[in-house]
């Protein structure tokens, strides 16, 4: 259980299953839905947050190994919590599966690890951090496994007792991913619509609900339109800062006196720039978030079935406020109790016993640095997804709902390969 | 939710929801609790599904979903009905029976337990015994690849200028060819000086040793800097480099893949390799001290300066988390072993006055 950035929430696809129809206002009506049915997420946060604090004590004990436990958990209370139509989705994942898929792939990786150490080697001798590629391959691998772990997802996830499935290759889509980040990348994120627009059609269009076939139709160009005054914004910020810093430093090389105070102010104007930057940033993200979902829903079919999403910026953006707020609590908290700790691990061994100081307060610094990660791990998964996603189906319109009523089942479990490699490449996500 | 008529449940008949787990079809059914439930639509039985084979599925909070193993993998039978769900709750004993109960936490438990436990273990013991096993089969030339690619790195953390005063190191190569030479070191041994305000020496496998120049001012006389330069041969004749390399990055190898992203453990595992290379040093730094007493003693000098520098370098053992995680500490042991191997002086320095201000000067 990585704690993911929320990116990858996003860039990796849509974490839940497909969100399939209804049709209507976007808070719903408690009770039955009248004719085409309805989305609606009806998680108990306080359930949502007992469960993470017990699997995350668990994961304390277990040395980490309770983390399968835990994400199935996870996703089985936030897969039940999510009914389209008034029926649930169901989670039929265990950790049991997604242990062995984790054996499995660490057969893979070791080899892997291997091979991968040895040809850094090779690149450092050559030159130093010359070894950077390597990372490009692990970035592919990455890919690959990703799509294999959504296909595991899919398979495990079921509305009124029919599996969502997928086909396709992650060999394919690693290479599609592969080449669309390297063009998003190049271009400064201009070209991330045609990226992720690319993505979501070869994973859509290999998305089946029994026998009926997902697709992906959103425009990219729509795409485009609704996030560049972001990026305009976040550019012209990036730019200023960049340009501040060079006209302080060409004038340094000009006035050669006094050339430390104008280092220190192209130092400030840098680090000025940069928290600027991380400000907008955090403000533009969460709201870009709800653009690129509100476009993806908008974007998804299964046959016949479309859905609209009026997922809303500003809630979008007090999840991460939230989020972000509760997590420099934590972070401030978790230093006072290591300094206490270890204030109290000089007390109880006053001098004489150094070794003991020593020991306890690596312990305790250990130990308090993991129970803060486990406390991120908290407030990620209940706001980022717990509560996002109740904003999302809470906010979701699905219609042509009854195009699903002739579905067969099709579609076979598959293993849990891709789970176990993007867990041994650190890469976990929901 | 769904359109459950069952205004009056009884114990033993109800409504229900159910999806046979063929076709995505929403079928609304009567249920009877008789011998086995039985599943009805309209006055057509759909299924019977026997009270033992009966497990829960999950549902939206609230609603009762169930399935049977003897069923097909996916049929569903939902009921919203809180009176009727506790009693078909009621008559089926294994309704929970599968699933992670209290004893499969448990086992989670004890096993994560046993695997970190032997793992600690062969990180431990398995690790450098496994290294020290390895580090003879590795040939030489790949020992050398191993040092370039670091060397690399070195040169960007600890200064890019390497000293080359040429009466310097004339000295240094003396100075270096009498070491080696009494050392019966038959590998080619290359010494650089970086310029550096950080007193310090270092061995890289492939026979790379590092001189820091501050270590030069710091040094009284040669027989300071012999001795720092014989222990870090010491260290290139018993292959430490090397075999700490596979130490740490087998350990690294087993705990990191292992526990994978756990909780970020990286950092938690980061610093106990930390930890445990340390102490692995410390064996490591008491036999290249005995490797260079034994080379000075059989050039006819004293060790006893090597260990009165490193003291005036390290101070005594310091109190603190620092002086645990250096991975140059210079314990009462090492110190009170150098004093033991003290010996008379027998020749000349081994660099006479002036080749040793020119080795002082050679970053100049």
């Amino acid at each position: 259980m990585s704690i993911a950035s929320a990116a990858d929430v996003r860039s990796s696809p849509p974490p839940l299953p497909p969100p399939l129809p209804p049709p209507l206002p976007p808070w719903p009506p408690v009770g039955p839905p009248a004719g085409g049915g309805q989305a609606r997420f009806s998680g108990d946060g306080g359930r949502f947050i007992g469960l993470l604090v017990r699997g995350s004590a668990l994961m304390l004990v277990t040395f980490g190994f309770y983390r399968f436990w835990l994400m199935t958990d996870v996703r089985r209370h936030l897969w039940s919590a999510i009914s389209i139509d008034g029926d649930a989705l169901e989670y039929v994942g265990r950790g049991r599966e997604l242990l062995i898929g984790f054996l499995f792939a660490m057969a893979i990786l070791a080899p892997l690890f291997f091979l991968y150490f040895l040809a850094g080697i090779e690149a450092e001798r050559y030159r130093a951090f010359a070894s950077f590629p390597l990372y490009l391959a692990l970035f592919f691998f990455g890919q690959f496994a990703t799509y294999r772990a959504r296909r595991y997802r899919l398979t495990r996830t079921i509305w009124r007792g029919v599996r969502f499935w997928m086909s396709g290759s992650g060999l394919a889509y690693a290479l599609r991913s592969f080449g669309w980040s390297l063009l998003a990348y190049l271009t400064l994120g201009l070209a991330n619509p045609w990226r992720v627009a690319a993505l979501e059609r070869y994973k859509m269009g290999h998305t089946y609900y029994g026998d009926l076939q997902g697709a992906f139709v959103g425009s990219a160009w729509r795409l485009f339109k609704a996030g560049i005054l972001f990026w305009v914004i976040l550019a012209v910020i990036g730019a200023a800062g960049v340009g501040g810093a060079v006209a302080i430093v060409a004038k340094a090389s000009q006035a050669a006196h006094g050339a430390q105070n104008v280092g220190v102010a192209a130092v400030l104007t840098i680090w000025g720039a940069l928290l600027a930057f991380g400000l907008t940033l955090a403000i533009v993200w969460p709201l870009y978030q709800a653009v690129e979902w509100r476009w993806w829903a908008a974007g998804v079919r299964f046959g016949a079935v479309e859905a609209s999403s009026q997922l809303p910026g500003s809630k979008m953006l007090a999840l991460y406020l939230k989020a972000f707020g509760w997590s420099v609590l934590i972070v401030f908290i978790a230093g006072m109790l290591i300094g206490l700790s270890a204030a109290a691990a000089v007390a109880v061994f006053p001098h004489g016993a150094a070794a003991q100081v020593k020991i306890a307060s690596i312990l305790a610094i250990a130990l308090g640095y993991l129970v803060m990660l486990l406390a991120f791990g908290i407030v990620w998964r209940y706001y980022l997804q717990h509560q996002f996603l109740r904003l999302f189906f809470d906010g979701l319109t699905i219609r042509n709902l009854a195009a699903t009523d002739g579905v067969s089942a099709r579609g076979e479990a598959a293993n849990a390969f891709g789970e176990g490699l993007l867990d041994g490449l650190d890469m976990g996500g929901f | 939710m769904s359109g459950v008529e069952a205004n009056t449940p009884s114990p033993s008949a109800g409504a229900g929801v159910y999806f046979d787990g063929a076709s995505a079809r929403r079928r609304q059914v009567s249920i009877k609790l008789g011998n086995h439930l039985e599943i009805l639509e309209g006055d057509r039985l759909v299924d019977i599904w026997p009270y033992a084979d009966i497990r829960r599925a999950d549902a939206a909070p609230g609603a009762l979903r169930l399935r049977s193993v003897a069923a097909r993998e996916l049929a569903r039978l939902e009921i919203t009905d809180e009176g009727f769900a506790k009693a078909i709750v009621a008559r089926c004993r294994l309704i929970d029976g599968d699933g992670v109960s209290r004893g499969g936490v448990t086992t989670i438990i004890a096993w994560s337990l046993a695997a970190a436990v032997s793992l600690a273990l062969i990180a431990i013991y398995g690790v450098p015994l496994a290294a020290d096993r390895i580090t003879p089969f590795i040939p030489y030339s790949l020992e050398q690849r191993f040092g370039e690619a670091t060397a690399n790195q070195v040169r960007i953390a600890f200064g890019k200028r390497i000293c080359s005063n040429s009466q310097g190191l004339a000295a240094l190569d003396k100075l270096t060819s009498k070491l080696t030479s009494a050392g019966g070191l038959a590998e080619p041994i290359q010494v650089t000086v970086l310029d550096s305000r950080i007193p310090n020496a270092f061995a890289l496998p492939g026979g790379r040793v590092y001189l820091l120049s501050a270590i030069l001012d710091k040094a009284d006389n040669s027989d300071e800097l012999a001795g720092i330069l014989a222990h870090e041969l010491g260290h290139v004749a018993h292959r430490d480099g090397l075999r700490e390399m596979i130490s740490s990055g087998g350990t690294a190898f087993l705990i990191g893949l292992l526990f994978g992203d756990v909780a970020g453990s990286g950092a938690v595992v980061f610093g106990g390799r930390a930890l445990l290379t340390s102490a692995y040093s410390r064996s490591a730094e008491a036999g290249a001290d005995a490797f260079a007493a034994k080379v000075l003693k059989r050039l006819g000098r004293s060790p006893a300066p090597l260990g009165e520098f490193l003291l005036r370098l390290t101070g005594k053992e310091n109190e603190g988390v620092v002086a645990l995680l250096a991975s140059h500490p210079l314990t009462q042991d090492r110190l009170a072993a150098l004093k033991a191997a003290d010996a008379p002086v027998s020749a000349p320095p081994l660099i006479d006055d002036k080749e040793w201000r020119a080795l002082k000067g050679v970053c100049g």
